[in-house]
């Protein structure tokens, strides 16, 4: 088993950098999501890894080794990784036990060992009793564990999925989740995982890698991902966001006073800290998230709005209110007493004030 | 007349016209052959397998049909891998040409090649008896080699459209699934992609196996002259023996001829079926993963396209030159040269006048009557519920996978005078066969079409008001329009230059192009034969360039 | 996509009416006579009688036996007209009473041994089966039918096939009966290719393909005169003499116009272009003969003896034993 770095990997096709001057440390038996919008340059990151693209410049390493650089390429076949594909890539003319036996049998593993190997493997993902079946008799989910099966039997020293559960339906998909959670916790290999799923990323991962435009935008726990995301992008990408755009009124000791930027008084306010090596900008745009805005009865904040529409979710009700020409969306618990119609105050303790440079599609990133 | 009527009307008139033309005739052709003097009888059968003449013609077909395959996919494969996978220079020219072999009748790609390859009067002969300095010459068409090898040449864009396509539509990540597993580039081509390719590459083989058993151009021109008779040349022979008993001995070689292209189609269906098949191909379009030739890219590339110059291009240009002399044979000099063979077949002799001014309107009327019976089968097969329309599948498949010369011989014995209807050389015989043998390609495009015609869309018609003629005329034709143009152009274009039947069918007064060129060149018109076969070639160019037209502008649309 | 379908219709359509036939009298021949000196004289004759539209079906004897046999199984002859070499064809014709017996005006001024003795044809068209060799390659040619079997020949002699053509049939059987069986089995042991007809055999030699045939001599004359490297040498044991003759049809429509072609073929005028367009040796003394060409009595003179009664016992016989022995079929 070994770690993966990368050192400011670019990836060029024809004029588009798919990949652009990304550099990541990936430790001995970590686990690791890619995230990002379709085309953000992820699914070739992994192929970087794998050795089926050479980097235009920058480098691979696993473990002390140098796989891949712009003059230098260890081809797929002698980088002993695994590696799972998004549409199970398993062999249709081979069972279900000579798709795991596979590269046992090019690693010349003798008889008894290679039998006791592949029927452990196969039976550690759960298709005991189905290995001499043909792939065209098992169903998605079951195809998806041999293909999980083959990349697991050689004990490679990183396990690559591409997206591994997106042609599943959505139990499937999260009882999977928490099996490969279950197998890494038992194997403790490295394991990188491309997703655009946030919700697979936020439960499997120990880092995420948030990526955009080939780019690296974020690298954090899930917790830190979510809690600070480092612009407006990622705030947007993860979870539910209210944007405001506001202004600085007050500035001190590493914390400031940012107030909405509407015309009428008094203005929706709060408390943002100053973000480490980062000075707070004069101008910006105020990141709430739902849940940590809170509803007072009217008259008891300094803002109040109108709720214009009430969402039950079980839990947790999702209200929109309209307040000084904004949208907010705010979580309520489900026991809170508000109706359409309603005159509610806004509150909130905790807010993250960007510098107003990022742009936010407001049709986008609610999830 | 009340909607349903015209509806039992028109399905009735289609299907009788089906039994008529396929049922009706195949099922004489299996009789006649049982039968002697008027008993029911085994003597045809037996007299068969006990004569070398007839025996061996069968055995003859199956190992021209077998070695052809081979060649076909030493050819095939190989040139659908460089297409598919590699980074080879000049794709998309490469493609064509292995494409042009598929639009060339192949009696006119044996009249090239024995431009070629006859004994010391061919080019490549000459080129090489002038370069050793011998009057001895090394290459001879008229052998079963150079049928083989002229047989492999026309049937190998089966093969290779069959695994181009497979390699194409396959799945990357199977392969890459392999090279992360421990596999060389090498391995992976052993181990996956020639098992997942292999039902394709079979698939593409019988194809080939069955254009070759029903040739009877390239087993005429090259290998009669050799004394190598194939089923098709030796049902020719006792057709024109001109008495009752070869009739009844060409049926009894018919059925088995039949037999075997049914068994073929059988074994290839059951190839297909048992391909692990729907896994490789990948819902969404892939990028197959290319393999860089590198410092290989430009040897591979001269060694592709040489070879496709000279087993593609030199014979059609060796037609072309021997359309230009004065007389076969004579030393390519400014002297020998002359258009009067081109004067000659397009004004001068009536029989090349009426031959061209027959197939276009042969083609015309057999393409309009086809897509028109094609088009209400199709109808009864995709849209309604009426029992027995497998049959009505069944009659219009399997004409065109049985061999011409086994319809040709089945249109005999049925029209020609016994059962009251006597369309002896006349043009309706030749339409009638054309019909019959292919309709199946209107059928099967107009099919495709009327598949996706949505019933909510018929039913909003009928809802409306419009009666089922008013609703097959304004609501199914316009949305079935592509098929129907598909499916014509599909029946046009190889009726123009039709050969397998019309050679057993064409009477004094129907000669047709295919005819024509057969004959010149059966009976030593070479450079006659020549010009009309290169007008031909330049016809189906053409042809072919407007149909991309049509095709492409509609796709653009 | 309309407009380019209807584009290619119209297209297609004015190609045929610009080859469309105008309404004339149609006759139609069945005939042995190459194409090319067919289509000259076909245009020759139009010429003369521009309201008949002649049609001609050329194919090999062997090939229109077959398709006349079809066609009266039909129940109707097609053709107005037959001409042929094989004229033990026609004898057989005339026995089952299906040729139209005609005295031509021009028949008196033909030699009496091309007319029929009972008027139901003509021996029309002069040629004769000889020995051709390409000179680019053959400096001492064979002089006799049996010079052929010598081994030096072998795998270069062409020659056609006698159940196609009716020259090589009746020269299989004055052969045959001159030289037995064991002459054709001398040529099979030579290698001897036989092909279809005479034009291919001679074109072959002219070629260079094969070296020498046994072919007709006036195509050797037509193609000599072109300046392809052929010439012919009429054997010392006789050149196989074969007046081809025309005849028609008693189940002809078109009777009156079928007697004007007979009549052409027989004038001098038709005589001078056959001549002309085949190289044929004339039946008339009043017209020239090709350059270098014997006249009808030199060749009479020369040929191999043959009785119009043995050759039709024995032609079936020697033309299945060739095929059995050269073909092995």
């Amino acid at each position: 088993m070994a770690g993966i770095t990368l050192r400011r990997v670019t990836k060029q096709f024809g004029d588009v950098k798919a990949v652009d001057g990304v550099s990541l440390d990936i430790a001995d038996g970590e686990i690791v999501c890619f995230l990002g919008p379709s085309g953000c340059g992820k699914t070739t990151t992994l192929r970087l890894i794998a050795g089926f693209e050479r980097p235009t410049a920058g480098e691979v390493w696993i473990g002390n080794k140098l796989v891949s650089a712009a003059k230098e390429l260890v081809p797929p076949e002698r980088r002993n990784l695994g590696m799972v594909f998004q549409n199970y890539a398993v062999w249709p003319h081979m069972t279900v036990f000579d798709n795991v036996a596979y590269p046992l049998r090019l690693r010349k593993v003798p008889g008894a060992q290679l039998r006791t190997k592949v029927m452990e493997t196969i039976a550690l993902v759960g298709l005991a009793g189905l290995e001499k079946r043909y792939p065209e008799q098992l169903s998605g989910g079951q195809q998806q564990r041999v293909a999980l099966a083959r990349a697991l039997v050689v004990e490679p020293d990183a396990l690559l999925l591409d997206e591994p559960l997106s042609n599943l339906d959505a139990k499937l998909r999260e009882k999977m989740r928490f099996e490969i959670m279950d197998l890494h916790r038992r194997l403790r290999m490295t394991l990188v995982y491309v997703t655009h799923d946030q919700a697979e990323a936020m439960v499997l991962s120990d880092r995420v890698v948030i990526m955009n435009q080939g780019k690296v935008v974020q690298v954090g726990s899930p917790w830190e991902i979510y809690r600070e995301p480092a612009d407006p992008f990622v705030a947007d990408f993860i979870g539910l966001a209210n944007f405001v755009p506001a202004v600085l009124v007050e500035e001190a000791g590493g914390e400031g006073v940012a107030e909405a930027d509407t015309p009428r008084r008094p203005r929706f306010r709060c408390v943002v800290p100053s973000r480490p090596g980062r000075a707070l900008p004069a101008n910006g745009i105020l990141f709430v998230r739902p849940e940590e805005v809170e509803l007072l009865p009217a008259g008891e904040a300094e803002v109040t709005g109108t709720v214009t529409r009430v969402t039950f979710l079980g839990a947790r009700l999702d209200v929109r209110v309209e307040a000084d020409g904004a949208e907010w969306r705010v979580e309520a618990p489900a026991g809170a007493r508000v109706r359409e119609g309603d005159r509610v105050g806004l509150v909130t303790e905790r807010a993250i004030f960007f510098d107003a440079k990022g742009e936010i599609d407001e049709t986008e990133g609610v999830a | 007349m009340g909607p349903r009527l015209t509806r039992t009307l028109a399905f009735g008139v289609a299907v009788a016209v089906l039994m008529a033309l396929v049922a009706f005739p195949l099922g004489i052709l299996f009789y006649k052959s049982f039968v002697r003097a008027g008993e029911p009888s085994l003597g045809n059968y037996s007299e068969v397998f006990s004569d070398g003449r007839n025996y061996l013609p069968f055995w003859n077909t199956v190992k021209l049909g077998f070695w052809t395959v081979l060649l076909a996919a030493a050819i095939g494969v190989p040139l659908a891998w460089a297409v598919a996978r590699t980074d080879l220079p000049g794709r998309w020219l490469l493609e064509n040409l292995c494409l042009l072999p598929y639009m060339i009748p192949p009696f006119i790609g044996a009249i090239a090649w024995v431009q070629l390859l006859a004994p010391r009067v061919g080019y490549a002969n000459r080129l090489w008896m002038s370069l050793v300095g011998t009057t001895t010459s090394p290459f001879n068409i008229y052998s079963f080699g150079g049928m083989v090898w002229v047989m492999g040449l026309y049937s190998f864009p089966f093969v290779f459209i069959a695994v181009r396509g497979a390699l194409e539509r396959m799945n990357p990540s199977l392969e890459e699934a392999a090279r992360i597993s421990g596999a060389g580039r090498f391995r992976v081509v052993r181990d996956i992609t020639i098992p997942l390719v292999l039902p394709s590459v079979m698939s593409g083989m019988m194809l080939a196996f069955l254009y070759t058993v029903a040739n009877f151009g390239i087993p005429a021109l090259i290998g009669m002259r050799a004394r190598i008779f194939v089923l098709t040349t030796r049902i020719y022979s006792y057709v024109y023996r001109g008495d009752f008993a070869g009739i009844q001995l060409a049926a009894a070689l018919s059925v088995l001829l039949m037999v075997l292209a049914v068994a073929l189609l059988v074994l290839n269906q059951w190839i297909l079926r048992r391909q692990h098949g729907a896994a490789i191909i990948s819902g969404k379009s892939v990028r197959p993963t290319v393999v860089e030739l590198g410092r290989w890219r430009y040897p591979v590339a001269g060694v592709v396209y040489l070879f496709l110059s000279l087993a593609i291009i030199a014979p059609l240009v060796a037609l072309f030159l021997t359309s230009f002399l004065r007389a076969w044979g004579l030393p390519l000099a400014w002297s020998s040269f002359t258009i009067r063979n081109y004067r000659y077949v397009l004004f001068e002799y009536s029989l090349t006048k009426t031959a061209i001014v027959n197939s276009l309107s042969l083609a015309l009327i057999a393409a309009s009557a086809a897509t028109a019976l094609g088009a209400i089968l199709a109808y009864i097969s995709t849209k309604t519920q009426i029992r027995g329309r497998r049959v009505v599948d069944m009659l219009c498949t399997l004409p065109n996978a049985i061999p011409g010369t086994v319809v040709a011989l089945a249109m005999i014995l049925a029209w020609s005078g016994q059962f009251k209807v006597n369309l002896y050389n006349t043009f309706a015989m030749l339409i009638v066969a054309y019909v019959a043998h292919y309709t199946f390609y209107a059928f099967r495009n107009i099919s495709a079409s009327l598949v996706q015609i949505h019933p909510s869309l018929e039913e909003a018609a009928r809802i409306a008001g419009a009666g089922w003629l008013q609703n097959f005329r304004d609501v199914v034709v316009p949305l079935i329009r592509p098929g129907l143009v598909a499916g014509w152009l599909l029946v046009f274009m190889p009726t123009l230059r039709e050969l397998n039947m019309s050679i057993l069918l064409y009477g004094p007064r129907t000669p047709t192009i295919g005819v024509a060129v057969f004959e010149l060149q059966d009976a030593g018109y070479y450079h006659i034969a020549a010009a009309l076969a290169a007008l031909v070639v330049a016809v189906i160019f053409v042809t072919n360039l407007i149909v991309r037209r049509i095709v492409g502008g509609r796709r653009r649309a | 996509m309309r407009k380019a379908c209807a584009a290619l219709s119209v297209g297609l359509l004015a190609i045929l009416v610009g080859f469309g036939v105008a309404a004339k009298e149609t006759l139609l021949i069945y005939t042995s006579t190459p194409v090319e000196i067919m289509t000259k004289l076909e245009q020759m004759f139009e010429a003369t009688y521009p309201d008949i539209d002649l049609q001609v079906f050329r194919s090999g004897t062997g090939n229109i036996a077959a398709k006349l046999a079809a066609e009266r199984e039909a129940g109707k002859i097609q053709a107005d007209l037959i001409w042929v070499a094989e004229y033990t064809y026609l004898e057989e014709l005339k026995a089952q009473n299906l040729l139209y017996k005609y005295e031509s005006p021009e028949a008196k001024n033909i030699p009496a041994l091309l007319v029929d003795k009972d008027g139901y044809y003509y021996g029309a068209r002069i040629f004769a089966l000889v020995i051709a060799y390409n000179t680019n390659f053959v400096k001492d040619p064979p002089r006799t039918w049996t010079d052929l079997l010598d081994p030096k020949w072998k795998g270069q002699i062409v020659t056609a096939n006698p159940s196609y053509s009716g020259s090589n049939a009746i020269a299989a059987a004055v052969l045959g009966m001159e030289y037995g069986l064991d002459y054709f089995r001398g040529l099979a042991a030579n290698k001897t290719t036989v092909v279809q007809g005479n034009s291919q055999s001679v074109t072959e030699v002219a070629a260079g393909a094969y070296l020498v045939g046994l072919t007709l001599d006036n195509m050797v004359r037509g193609l000599k005169a072109q300046g392809s490297p052929i010439d012919l040498v009429y054997p010392d044991d006789g050149p196989i003499f074969l007046p081809s003759p025309i005849g028609i049809f008693a189940t002809s429509e078109r009777i009156e116009a079928a007697k004007k072609f007979v009549d052409y073929v027989l004038s001098a005028e038709g005589q001078q272009a056959l001549v002309e367009v085949g190289a044929y040796i004339p039946a008339r003394t009043d017209v020239a003969g090709p350059a270098g060409a014997p006249t009808l009595d030199e060749l009479v003179a020369k040929a191999m003896p043959a009785e119009i009664e043995a050759i039709v016992a024995n032609i079936d016989f020697y033309t299945q034993q060739f095929v059995k022995i050269l073909l092995g079929q």
